[in-house]
């Protein structure tokens, strides 16, 4: 079984092997060998051949951050098998929230026809708006259930059009 | 006599005047909301006060909250920060009729310059030079009053500031759009959704410069700031001096400013916004409060600027002259932000499960988080600003890249990658930029290589503790300390 860590729109199917402080690191077809040892303030030392790496992580459910060579970097993290199907694929016409934040505003409702760019919903988080826009033409099939001054989180269904 | 203040602000701005207070034997007093019950602010302080919900009209802008929490740990001077009600004159008129000291300027000069149309006016009859626009009533044919700016033109906010209430159109066909958001940000942000039109500069800079000035008339400036490396009209570097003026426009712009200050009978710290171009610089607007950025002024002036608010609400008289006043060295702030800049920088919240701040000679951090906090999508994604200081720009920006390379962040996305490749970018280390640079260079910006050790530590932790089960059916990591126990949770 390998692990799947994706970081925006990249995927590494990675395996770590692991023999007390030494480990192999696959990724894809190639192999890496290395090491490394805990530090006080619970960062890992990371060392490949030579160059040492004091690096942190914090996981989270699916979700690990790391702190490597200067930068802070955020994998969602997932195991794969092989008989795992994928995951049912996300529609274009399908909008979900980008952040998590208040409905301020619904401009079009459902059954409405919209022309690409139309504002459909405007978001507001951290006091700044965010104006959710049709993907191209169409009528607004459904809309979400979410009423204006109610909360919506990150990735929640927010309005699907349909052909008209 | 101050003896203790109450600061009605959260976040780093409030650890900051709290921090003053404590090296001036003043007691502090700080406000919150529900949801920052568990933020820096309210621990550091001497006495805190809830304050009411995480909805800021019912917390922290509201006035008789605030001055109830005053009265009842009887301070005798309220310090607002920046943001919330800073440059709220009727809130300032509010404090002092409540026989409390506002740690700011008077309630007059904060309403004069908060109207960006009459201050303006104001500015060109002291001869301090405005960019061409219509600062009266937005009535009538709008599109007429826009053709005869000029496109590109800007839309803002009468009342705004900090980038809130402010659109950039293009096109005529843009205008009516951007006038509707940007009235309903600025109802919302600061329940006035007046707007006026100007014009756009296409390629400009934005130079601030900072003034002091005490209620006894005496006025100094403490040289300018360049902050034009923003996003969406919000800065997220600033450094001092300014690498794009000569000292004789240095000199220009501090008379201006002085200028600026003296026709508003100015006391307190402020600061002149100026938008530089081809050697020639436009009022923008005066901020009457502390700036964000004020921590780079310090670093090269030896000036604490907090201090001399809180000496000048007292009633002291300055001390420095304008000669006393001298540029040393560079300095240089990054706004460590919870936002993700690769997706056109959404707000971020999240837990900050780990924080390590990097620390040496000349770094200083203005930090308003700890570990274990929740970084909630209530307020301003401003995390942390980290400043540094050395002998000149090219030393500040290695150190910066230094500072912001040992800057641990984790639970939560943050700009840190994103201001460390602004930083080592070639155009920004010749001190080749307008406001644009953001949107011009980095636009569809991503993490690229992403190194070996990046993705053995996030399979080390993953894998870290040996009492992980793995559940038969799920594939998840059932016992991972992680999913249990943040440290947020502890003693709950």
């Amino acid at each position: 079984m390998s692990e799947r860590l994706t970081l925006g729109d990249k995927s590494f199917d990675v395996k770590l092997r692991r023999s007390g402080d030494n480990f192999t690191l696959i990724i894809g077809d190639d192999e890496f060998q290395g090491s490394y040892s805990k530090t006080l303030d619970g960062g890992i030392n990371v060392k490949f051949g030579s160059s040492n790496s004091i690096c942190y992580s914090e996981k989270n459910l699916d979700e690990v951050y790391v702190f490597a060579n200067g930068k802070n970097y955020f994998f969602k993290h997932s195991k794969i098998r092989f008989d795992s199907v994928d995951q049912e694929e996300i529609s274009e016409d399908r909008v979900m929230s980008p952040i998590t934040g208040k409905l301020l505003d619904s401009k079009e409702a459902k059954g409405n026809s919209v022309s690409k760019g139309d504002v459909v919903l405007v978001l507001e988080a951290m006091k700044m708006e965010h104006r959710l826009t049709a993907p191209r033409d169409g009528k607004i099939s459904r809309m979400t259930e979410v009423e204006v001054g109610g909360q919506v989180k990150e990735g929640d269904f927010m309005f699907e059009l349909e052909d008209e | 006599m101050i003896k203790k203040i109450l600061v009605a602000n959260r976040g780093e701005i409030a650890c900051r005047v709290i921090r003053a207070c404590k090296e001036m034997s003043i007691k502090s007093v700080s406000v919150y909301s529900d949801v920052d019950v568990n933020s820096p602010h309210v621990s550091m302080a001497d006495e805190a006060v809830c304050i009411g919900p995480a909805n800021p009209s019912e917390s922290y802008l509201n006035f008789d909250k605030i001055i109830d929490a005053a009265k009842s740990t009887s301070s005798d001077a309220i310090h607002p920060g920046y943001g919330f009600l800073s440059e709220n004159g009727d809130f300032a008129q509010h404090v002092i009729d409540s026989d409390l000291i506002f740690i700011g300027p008077s309630p007059e000069t904060i309403k004069v310059m908060g109207d960006k149309a009459e201050s303006k006016k104001m500015m060109d009859e002291a001869g301090v030079p405005t960019i061409p626009g219509h600062d009266g009533e937005l009535s009538g044919n709008i599109d007429s009053i826009a053709k005869n700016i000029g496109f590109p033109l800007m839309v803002k906010a009468a009342a705004g500031g900090g980038g809130k209430g402010m659109r950039a159109v293009y096109k005529p066909e843009e205008l009516s759009g951007a006038i509707e958001s940007a009235s309903n940000e600025a109802r919302n942000s600061f329940g006035n959704d007046t707007l006026i039109l100007e014009r756009f500069l296409d390629k400009p800079r934005h130079i601030e410069v900072q003034i002091l000035g005490d209620q006894k008339g005496n006025i100094i400036h403490l040289f300018e700031r360049e902050c034009t490396i923003q996003r969406r009209h919000q800065k997220i570097i600033e450094e001092s001096p300014s690498s794009a003026i000569t000292n004789k426009l240095r000199k220009q712009m501090g008379e201006a400013a002085i200028k600026a200050a003296e026709v508003t009978n100015y006391h307190s710290t402020g600061t002149v916004e100026f938008l530089y171009q081809d050697g020639e610089f436009f009022f923008l607007e005066m901020n009457t409060r502390l700036q964000v950025e004020h921590g780079v002024t310090e670093m090269v002036c030896g000036v604490d600027l907090v201090k001399w608010q809180i000496r000048i609400a007292n009633g002291e008289e300055l001390t420095l002259s304008q000669k006393d006043i001298k540029q040393r060295g560079h300095s240089i702030e990054c706004r460590i932000y919870a936002e993700d800049p690769s997706r056109n920088f959404l707000p971020t919240p999240g837990f900050v499960r780990k924080l390590n701040l990097p620390i040496g000679p000349g770094i200083r951090n203005d930090v308003g988080i700890i570990e274990g906090q929740e970084v909630s999508s209530s307020y301003d994604p401003l995390l942390s600003k980290l400043v540094v200081w050395d002998s000149n720009r090219a030393d500040a920006i290695d150190k910066m890249n230094y500072a912001l390379g040992n800057f641990v962040v984790l639970g939560l996305i943050t700009n840190q990658p994103f201001l460390k490749e602004v930083i080592s970018n070639e155009e920004f280390v010749k001190g080749n930029f307008d406001t644009n640079f953001i949107s011009e260079n980095f636009a569809d910006w991503k993490l690229e290589d992403i190194p070996l050790e990046a993705i053995a530590s996030a399979l080390l932790s993953s894998k870290s503790s040996s009492s992980a089960v793995v559940s038969k059916d799920s594939n998840t990591v059932v016992s991972s300390p992680w999913n249990q126990k943040g440290h947020w949770r502890q003693g709950l």
